[in-house]
């Protein structure tokens, strides 16, 4: 091993007294290494934090002692020192919790385990060390400072603010959704935050997708708030009778910036003020804390609740800040300097939930009895109350116009008027609602309940858009249900694409059958309007040709005439030629008579031959007419035959078109699904990829 | 070791002069032999006659299903021992159920025979197995609140007090597990319970020490109690759907057993029943407790540990109901023979029994004196005169107790007595603005004559009951206008008449008994309908029947229909609901009643109440004897209610005629009348007794000069003497308003006020005695007599003679005397 490495490895070993002891004080945990002195800042607070500080602690001295800081476990309680340094065995404490001595502690419970006992011992053996000398606290608090400077305007302007690309792997998948205590929306942006074990979850409000997981490992998420300027998120949670902590992220970041308090039961609320200098945090501890965050330093503390304090919230421009507790008390404060400032009275109940009308002159207060109050932020009167939900109203947001939506044991969410008239009752939630909030643009509102569901409705028509899920599952099973999906419609289309195909045949055929038939349809049809016409024509034709006939048979007898006259005339003629053999003009006059005998015989001739051949004709017309006429008749039969087959072919044509358009809309869909699930597939492969580098860059 | 064997009694005797040598040897060895042989015939004759197993059958319905066993080994004698886990059991069939971990658990459907054998005996039992593979849903009603129950989170030094604890409040025993299900899983959303995550939440967490907890760890992550309610949760903490099997019953098992030697082991197995013929056996879920834990102590698990000899009650709690078997703990190797007594009543044969059974030997009869004094404070009130101690003395028939019994019984002193109890128990007083001094008295008036004329009491507690009309014209209605509130009357008439305390049934369902809140309310229904109005005389009220009024269960508001304590709802819509309720408590079908007025009768004369305190029975609290109980019942029923009756058999049997000397094996017991108590005498008789071995008289407002401190009428009428000697103001009805306590108040009025020193010098007895010439010691004597109704031993007048001649002033000695002899405890107390 050369030099250099040699080195480093000594620095490591060197490093390795600052890294430890953080890791022991951040996991509460108490092993001892041989070497390394037991003291208290390392080894005991943690270990009384676990067993001993939720009786003995600053807010509770059980017996006058607290046993949360050096000081004052050396100082002891009202039985006096408790610890003789030196002399575990004479030490109270080590007669109490090793059961030498009554009253046993902790009380009621089993003996804490031998490796604590020893733990224990050997700190008081060697001298009740309050820390090793070598090794630096470690910090209990991170701090950043982003107070604003006083006068300093939050403006909403801009691109929204909406965190980068973030690890979308849970860190916790609960056995199934539980109910939601934390919500908030950010001021400026399409960002929900969603409180759950151990993680805050981000989801966007117009894709209502899940965009980000933040880890929370301090416990339980309690609280959630946005920063007035929605650059910052704070959450305020812990492990219930345990421990309790504020964290804060920095949305574009999504990194941590702050970590404060150090409570002994979990913070039940905490928020930001707007000149975000202090955080206000409420819990079971029943006190009010206002830390300032640049440095964790706690700058005031207000006692006066009697019971947890369940709500606060900082006025808009942080110069009040109003608090809740259980029994139902509600305060306004000074901000700065922790003054009452006034005493709301009028709920009969815990006060649940506590806004501020964003112009800051109202704050609005929902309760345990039911009702949503109004008050005055200057005075503190009492404007309007009104039954908004009967059991318990548990929450409540404003709209920007004064507008107030609330949610509760009723199972309702419910959107009032400035006057606190009913405007809308949304769609019923599916258990007691317990958080609700609005989007950033004012168009959406967000309502979850008990059962874990966050349900997202339109607030001008009340109409549902879509539903947010508080207990998303790993990434890796949503790799395997995309694959599983890909799988099952893959397998799904076959079948779905042989029935189109069949189904397609048969549109096909019944197309081509119907259009066959149609055009035999139509030939025929045309064949017989023909044929309807030559009848026609030749009716008429015939028609003309008897009245021609009838006309002819009267000239006939007109010619019969003129022929009996030619003939009398030329009998005459005759006659008179006889008479005047040698008239010239007689002669002529017979000639002409004769002439005209025969032109009227001719002419009766040709007409008797017209006749002949007009009836003639006309009987070949009627044969015609009869003939046209039968081969009509059966050309109607032959129509009417095509045309019933041709309507049920039709009927059939369309049903197979439906079946195949719907088969064919089965393909279109499910290859739809394989292309969004093998979509889906790249996609949580990718999202696994990258959380996997994010931890990996974490480490 | 000490046994009764013949062979060594009859060895001490010819043979004692042969021993010498190997013969000696040998008739040594004898002995030995003799008493190995006794101690196998010893073991012998103690071996068991048979085994009982319980609970008589097993039925398994569903994969879950599980149910123990305990097998009972009894001797001849009586005494009972818990084999269970010493004897073999095995199943005609063993693919259907196996044994684990003192459970029967079932594999598959079928039906066979369990055997059970101990000691060359065996028993067996039917095991039917059904749906061992159907997995009911969770209830949160049948399978989650007894976890709450056994766990001890809703007593109410825990979650179930009125505010509960930290915000956290569950009802009282689980009467409202309805409320107890919105506030476990929707109070404060995501704190107690985590659907995600159902080891999470605080309900587990804190009940198993994974969090602090002021309570304490109740049981084990891994425990069956906590995997019930992760099981719950698990499952999304539902409620129950809409019907769900009633409880309807608990059999505690073995029902009873009599254990020797302290130290020795009983399990106990209790099976709960339900309204669909299903039953389950709840024995790690039931609460236990013993009313007697010198005697046996029971663990959390049910498991009994014997200790002094007594008797104890071990209870078991599941749901609202509590069942009790009573334990009988006697001495290890105890030789006991109970001499058949002589001249016993029937009385007596039933107080008999239970001692045979307890193996305590009752003290013997008490002497003449003692029984004069006693029979004469507790029949009349008074201390025997003189002259009829010395009529008793003298008289030797056979039967003068018996005769003087009766005749203290004739005598107007009696009737006083018993009204006056009879007043404490219908609080007879004058209360502003309800009762004026007049009614009080009239009320009075109408007791005594009542029992004067010795009608019978069902026929006096009905008319009681049901009257109507003005408190002057018809007394006994001031009973309804001293209590006006309903809730408070019907708590008022189930203790004077029925002798139970149902008070706590008001706001939960009773803890020790089987009341419950529906119960409560539905006796109360019987009351709501009575109106008062005023009458002419503004001193009187009209107490009449207004026809309309409803009592509202708390719970959900509603009309509560009347009905019977422990019986059916009755059809009352076009009667008098009192009258219903009269007739019910006075038919002679009503179990509490009778005994009740019995037990009352006793306690008078015994010190001590079957059922103590008399007005206190309930499930926690049994008699000590029901058998007796039950007798002096039915006699007072059965002798149309005549309580002269059973005062006559009460005092004529040698129960009450015992001596208060005890003996070894009864000197712990005051419970089981196996001697006389040593009772303190009651303030009104005390201060009557006081004033006639004075010679003094007291004068009461509305009485004349000379009246008997028990003829008061008004419970408000007292003294500074009656109130310091615990008279009771009626203000309430609890038997224990009568004080027989001892206080300093009472010594030291005795001793410097003006009770005593006063009374006798203005008394004037020794004056008159020194004025008659008497000597010292006939003084003395009388004063002794006069007191203690017996004459100075040797030593008394020995040493008083002594301190009265030394004495300057013999007049002073003389009542010095008399002070000492009234402030002594044979004065005071009836022993």
């Amino acid at each position: 091993m050369n030099v250099v490495s040699r080195m480093v490895l000594l620095l490591q070993l060197c490093a390795l007294p600052t890294i430890l002891p953080s890791l022991f004080v951040m996991r509460g945990m108490v092993a001892m290494s041989a070497d390394m002195p037991v003291t208290y800042e390392q080894n005991i607070l943690p270990l009384f934090r676990e067993k001993c500080c939720s009786c003995h602690n600053p807010d509770k001295t059980s017996g006058g002692l607290d046993l949360s800081s050096f000081l004052q476990t050396l100082a002891g309680g009202s039985s006096g020192k408790v610890i003789l340094p030196g002399d575990a065995e004479g030490s109270y404490l080590w007669q109490l919790v090793s059961h030498a001595s009554e009253p046993s502690m902790p009380p009621e419970s089993e003996k804490i385990s031998d490796e604590m006992l020893s733990v224990i011992k050997a700190w008081i053996s060697a001298g009740a060390l309050e820390r090793s000398g070598s090794a630096p606290i470690a910090s209990a608090q991170k701090t950043s400072d982003f107070t604003m400077a006083p006068g300093t305007l939050i403006s909403l302007e801009g691109p929204p603010i909406m965190p980068p690309r973030l690890s979308l792997e849970v860190v916790v998948e609960g056995l199934r959704g539980t109910s939601v205590t934390a919500m908030a929306s950010s001021p400026h942006g399409p960002l929900v935050a969603i409180g759950g074990r151990e993680q805050v979850l981000l989801y966007s409000t117009e894709t209502l997708e899940l965009i980000g997981v933040l880890p929370f490992p301090e416990g339980d998420v309690n609280s959630l708030r946005f920063s007035r300027n929605a650059k910052l998120l704070i959450a305020g949670g812990g492990r219930p009778a345990r421990s309790g902590r504020v964290v804060a992220w920095d949305i574009s970041s999504g990194i941590r910036v702050a970590e404060l308090g150090d409570e002994f039961d979990e913070v039940l609320v905490a928020d930001l003020s707007g000149d975000q200098r202090l955080v206000a945090i409420g819990g079971p501890s029943r006190v009010v804390r206002l830390l300032q965050t640049v440095n964790g330093s706690t700058e005031s503390e207000i006692k006066k609740h009697t019971d947890w304090v369940t709500t606060l919230e900082f006025s808009p421009d942080s110069v009040l800040l109003a608090t809740g507790d259980r029994a139902g008390n509600l305060f306004l404060w000074e901000s700065s300097g922790a003054r009452e400032y006034a005493l709301l009275r009028g709920h009969t109940g815990s006060i649940t939930g506590v806004a501020w009308r964003p112009d800051g002159a109202v704050l609005a207060s929902v309760s345990e009895d039911g009702t949503c109050r109004l008050w005055d932020a200057d005075g503190g009167s009492q404007n309007k109350s009104w039954n908004a939900h009967s059991g318990g109203a548990l929450g409540v947001v404003w709209l920007g116009d004064g507008r107030l939506i609330t949610c509760g044991r009723d199972n309702k969410f419910k959107l009032w008027k400035p006057d606190g008239v009913l405007e809308r009752d949304f769609e019923k939630l599916a258990d007691i609602g317990i958080r609700v909030s609005v989007s950033s643009d004012s168009t959406k509102v967000l309502a979850s309940d008990w059962t874990g569901a966050v349900v997202v409705h339109d607030i001008s028509n009340g109409k549902r858009i879509g539903s947010i899920d508080s207990n998303p599952v790993r990434l890796e099973k949503r790799l395997l249900l995309a694959r599983h999906d890909v799988l099952e419609h893959s397998k799904a289309i076959i079948p779905a694409d042989n029935a189109f195909t069949v189904a397609d045949i048969a549109r096909t055929t019944a197309i081509h059958s119907v259009q066959t038939g149609t055009q035999i349809f139509k030939e025929l049809s045309s064949k017989r309007t023909m044929l309807l016409s030559t009848i026609d024509t030749s009716n008429a034709e015939k028609k003309k040709l008897s009245d021609d006939l009838k006309m002819t048979r009267e000239s006939l007898g007109d010619l019969k005439g003129s022929i009996k006259k030619a003939e009398s005339a030329l009998e005459a003629c005759r006659v008179a030629a006889k008479a005047t053999p040698d008239d010239a003009a007689v002669v002529e006059q017979v000639i002409v008579a004769e002439k005209n005998s025969r032109q009227a015989k001719e002419a009766h001739e040709t007409v008797q031959k017209s006749i002949g051949s007009a009836k003639e004709l006309i009987d070949q017309l009627t044969k015609q007419i009869v003939a046209d006429s039968s081969e009509k008749v059966i050309l109607e039969a032959m129509l009417e035959e095509i045309q019933s087959k041709l309507t049920a072919d039709s009927i059939y044509r369309d049903e197979t078109i439906r079946e195949a358009t719907m088969h064919e809309e089965a393909v279109v869909m499910l290859r739809k699904k394989i292309s969004n699930a093998e979509l889906a597939v790249i996609k949580w492969q990718n999202e696994i990829d990258f959380a996997q580098s994010q931890e990996r860059s974490a480490n | 070791m000490i046994f009764h064997n013949s062979a060594s009694v009859r060895l001490n005797g010819p043979w004692k002069h042969c021993m010498h040598g190997w013969r000696q040897l040998f008739l040594q060895g004898i002995p030995v032999i003799a008493w190995l042989a006794g101690f196998t015939a010893y073991a012998e004759e103690q071996a068991f006659e048979r085994i009982e197993v319980f609970p008589s059958q097993i039925q398994l319905d569903f994969m879950r299903d599980q149910q123990s066993i305990v097998v009972i080994a009894h001797r001849p004698d009586g005494r009972t021992l818990d084999v269970t886990e010493t004897s073999t059991m095995s199943l005609t069939n063993p693919a259907i159920a196996t044994f684990h971990n003192g459970m029967f658990t079932p594999i598959a459907d079928g039906s066979c025979m369990l055997t059970i054998t101990y000691a060359g005996h065996c028993a067996d039992i039917p095991v039917t197995i059904s749906g061992a593979t159907l997995e009911p849903p969770i209830s949160f009603r049948t399978d989650v609140m007894p976890v709450f129950a056994r766990g001890g989170c809703n007593t109410g030094s825990c979650h179930g007090a009125a505010r509960g604890k930290d915000g956290f409040r569950l009802s009282l025993f689980g009467f409202d597990p309805a409320g107890d299900y919105q506030r476990i899983t929707r109070e404060f959303p995501g704190r107690r319970i985590d659907l995600g995550d159902p080891i999470g939440g605080l309900l587990v967490q804190k009940a198993v020490g994974g969090v602090p907890h002021t309570g304490g760890k109740r049981f084990a992550l891994e425990s069956a109690l906590a995997a019930t309610l992760v099981r719950w949760i698990s499952e999304g903490a539902p409620d129950d759907s809409a019907v769900i099997p009633q409880l309807v019953g608990l059999d505690l098992y073995p029902p009873e057993a009599i254990l020797d030697d302290s130290g020795t082991r009983q399990r106990l197995v209790a099976v709960a029943r339900f309204a669909d013929g299903t039953d389950r056996d709840v024995t790690d879920l039931c609460w236990y407790g013993s009313n007697n834990d010198s005697s046996a102590k029971v663990s959390p698990n049910g498991i009994v540990t014997t200790n002094n000899r007594g008797e104890a009650f071990i209870m078991a709690r599941y749901q609202t109901i509590t069942v009790g078997m009573p334990l009988v703990i006697i001495p290890k190797d105890l030789s006991f023979s109970f001499s058949e007594a002589i001249g016993n009543t029937w009385i007596d044969d039933l107080v008999d029994t239970k001692l045979k059974k307890l193996r305590i030997h009752p003290s013997s009869v008490c002497d003449d004196e003692t029984f004069l004094r006693r029979a004469t404070i507790d029949l009349v009130g008074m201390v025997p005169t003189l002259e009829q101690r010395d009529q008793f003395l003298e008289d030797a028939s056979e039967n003068k107790r018996s005769v003087l019994i009766d005749e203290l019984m004739t005598s107007k002193e009696f009737v006083e007595i018993w009204v006056m109890k009879w007043a404490e128990i219908l609080q007879i007083r004058s209360s502003n603005n309800q009762v004026s001094p007049k009614g009080a008295i009239l009320y009075h008036q109408w007791l005594d004559r009542r029992i004067a004329a010795n009608e019978p009491l069902d026929t006096m507690v009905r008319e009681l009951l049901v009257a109507s009309g003005g408190t002057f014209e018809n007394p006994p209605t001031n009973y309804f206008q001293l209590e006006r509130n309903t809730l408070k009357l019907s708590e008022n008439v189930a203790q004077a008449f029925l002798g139970m305390r149902i008070q706590c049934a008001q706001c939960h369902n009773h803890p020790f008994d089987r009341w419950t809140m529906d119960d409560y309310y539905g006796f109360a229904a019987f009351f709501p309908q009575i109106g008062r109005k005023r009458a002419a005389d503004p001193r009187e009220s009209i107490v009449f029947d207004s026809g309309s009024g409803e009592v509202k269960h708390p719970i959900g508001n509603a009309n509560v229909a009347p009905k019977f304590l422990g019986a059916e709802t009755p059809k009352v819509s076009d009667r008098d609901r009192r009258e219903s309720l009269a007739k019910w408590i006075t038919s002679p079908d009503n179990p509490f009643f009778s005994k009740h007025i019995a037990n009352l009768t006793w306690t008078h004369f015994l010190g001590r109440g079957i059922v103590h305190e008399p007005d206190d029975a309930r499930v926690s609290n049994p008699p000590s004897n029901d058998l007796l109980l039950e007798g002096l019942g039915k006699r007072l029923s059965d002798s149309g209610w005549d309580f002269r009756t059973l005062v006559r058999d009460i005092c004529n049997s040698k129960t009450y005629q015992r001596s208060s000397v005890s003996n070894e094996s009864n000197h712990l017991d005051t419970t089981h009348f196996s001697h006389a108590l040593i009772r303190r005498v009651r303030a009104e008789v005390l201060l009557d007794v006081v004033s006639s071995v004075t010679q003094t008289k007291n004068k009461f407002p509305g009485l004349p000069l000379g009246a008997h401190a028990v003829q008061v009428a008004d419970g408000k009428t007292t003294n500074y003497f009656l109130t310091t000697f615990g008279r009771a103001t009626r203000d309430d009805v609890c038997s224990c308003a009568v004080s027989m306590e001892p206080s300093l108040s009472q010594a030291l009025h005795l001793l410097n006020g003006d009770a005593v020193h006063d009374r006798i010098t203005q008394g004037k007895l020794i004056e008159q005695r020194m004025q008659e010439k008497q000597n010292n010691p006939d003084i003395i004597k009388e004063l002794f007599i006069r007191c203690f109704c017996r004459s100075p031993d040797e030593n008394e007048l020995t040493d008083t003679l002594a301190i009265v001649e030394s004495a300057p002033d013999r007049r002073q000695a003389l009542e010095d005397v008399f002070w000492a002899l009234i402030n002594s405890p044979e004065f005071i107390f009836n022993h």
